[in-house]
């Protein structure tokens, strides 16, 4: 808006003018660096008569002729410095993380979804959990053979023979009921 | 773009290898820094050293500098240090006088009564330009002068200045920089500088 306010009122500007306005720190981002980045010999000596016009306003006095020369031989001699840009992090771990907790998520919810479920909405595994769970030893679990048969007596449709508990002899059966 | 960013961006492309972006930084400084070490160094030898040698350890510390204060306040850091290492070294104390302002944060405070560089040849050249610039200012036109006075001097912005002298802001910027032509010119025979060398 300022800078709007200036080119409007300012059309024909000169570069010195620019030059003048980028002194005072009163040039848009974009204009500074262009002026900053190429500078030539006559806009740098523009640059020291700012610097000089300002400092004699201020009564800070010169320095001694020959210092810029002296000091810029000097600089010459100094390796030229190439401040290593700092490291980017990576940005691919984030979304594996995210991707694996996604896949987590979803594996949950299909599990729990479709497990069935009693009146109270719970899955039946979590509803059929004793109040308070105590350890039992491996070997105190005693399997009623009234179980164990009614489970294989469900699923004998898919058996070929039934093991019977007690002795463990194999008997061949038959589903089909053989009528005189 | 402010001036502290406009030294911020001097010292990034400093920082990616281009010097002649921290010559401008030394050519805007180096007045100031010379007047800070002339109130601890009576030496004018020794103090166009000092400068240089702060100049070049501020070169070398650029990847370290990290902005949050301005570039001249951590410039006077480092000249400070600079001298106080020299003054030891030569079993001097530091003046006092030069411990006040050396907070973290502020700016330097540069009320700090100037003392004229002790040679005769720098005496007459600060007399010379004073007077050249003094008599540069009372030539100029009345808003010229109100302009550059308020900028330079006052350090206001362009945006303060157009209000106070109730004009657009473009206004402002084109005064300012005629009254520097016109100081210029005056300066430049001073300067050895001709200023033709431009478009």
């Amino acid at each position: 808006m300022k800078q709007a306010h200036m080119n409007a009122t300012t059309p024909l500007e000169s570069a010195d003018e620019l030059h003048s306005a980028l002194w005072d720190g009163e040039l848009d981002d974009f204009e500074a660096r262009k002026l900053l980045g190429g500078m030539d010999t006559a806009q740098r000596e523009l640059w020291a008569e700012y610097a000089m016009i300002g400092d004699a306003l201020r009564g800070v006095g010169t320095s001694r002729s020959g210092f810029m020369q002296r000091f810029e031989t000097a600089l010459a001699s100094e390796p030229t410095i190439l401040a290593p840009v700092a490291a980017r992090k990576p940005v691919v771990a984030p979304y594996l993380w995210t991707a694996a907790a996604a896949a987590m998520v979803a594996i949950t919810w299909t599990v729990w979804t479709a497990a069935p479920t009693d009146v109270s909405g719970q899955p039946q595994w979590m509803a059929q959990q004793p109040a308070t769970s105590q350890p039992v030893a491996a070997n105190e679990y005693q399997p009623g053979a009234g179980d164990l048969e009614s489970y294989m007596e469900a699923h004998q449709d898919f058996a070929y023979a039934v093991v019977s508990v007690p002795d463990l002899t194999v008997e061949r059966v038959s589903l089909t009921e053989v009528r005189p | 773009m402010s001036e502290q960013d406009i030294d911020r961006q001097l010292v990034e492309r400093a920082r990616n290898g281009d010097k002649r972006a921290f010559e401008l930084l030394v050519e805007k400084y180096h007045r100031r820094l010379l007047r800070l070490l002339s109130r601890m160094v009576r030496n004018q030898d020794e103090i166009d050293d000092i400068a240089q040698e702060t100049f070049i350890k501020a070169y070398r510390a650029l990847p370290q500098f990290r902005g949050d204060a301005a570039f001249y306040t951590w410039l006077y850091r480092i000249g400070v240090n600079t001298a106080r290492n020299y003054l030891s070294s030569r079993g001097k104390a530091m003046p006092t006088i030069s411990e006040h302002a050396a907070n973290d944060d502020d700016e330097p405070d540069e009320r700090i009564v100037a003392q004229d560089i002790n040679t005769p040849e720098s005496m007459l050249h600060t007399k010379q330009v004073g007077m050249a610039v003094n008599e540069a200012i009372e030539a100029l036109p009345a808003e010229l002068k109100a302009a550059i006075t308020l900028r330079e001097l006052e350090g206001l912005s362009y945006e303060e200045i157009a209000e106070m002298m109730n004009c657009p802001i473009g206004t402002v910027r084109s005064r300012i920089f005629r009254a520097r032509e016109a100081i210029a010119t005056r300066l430049r025979p001073l300067l050895g500088t001709t200023g033709d060398k431009r478009w």
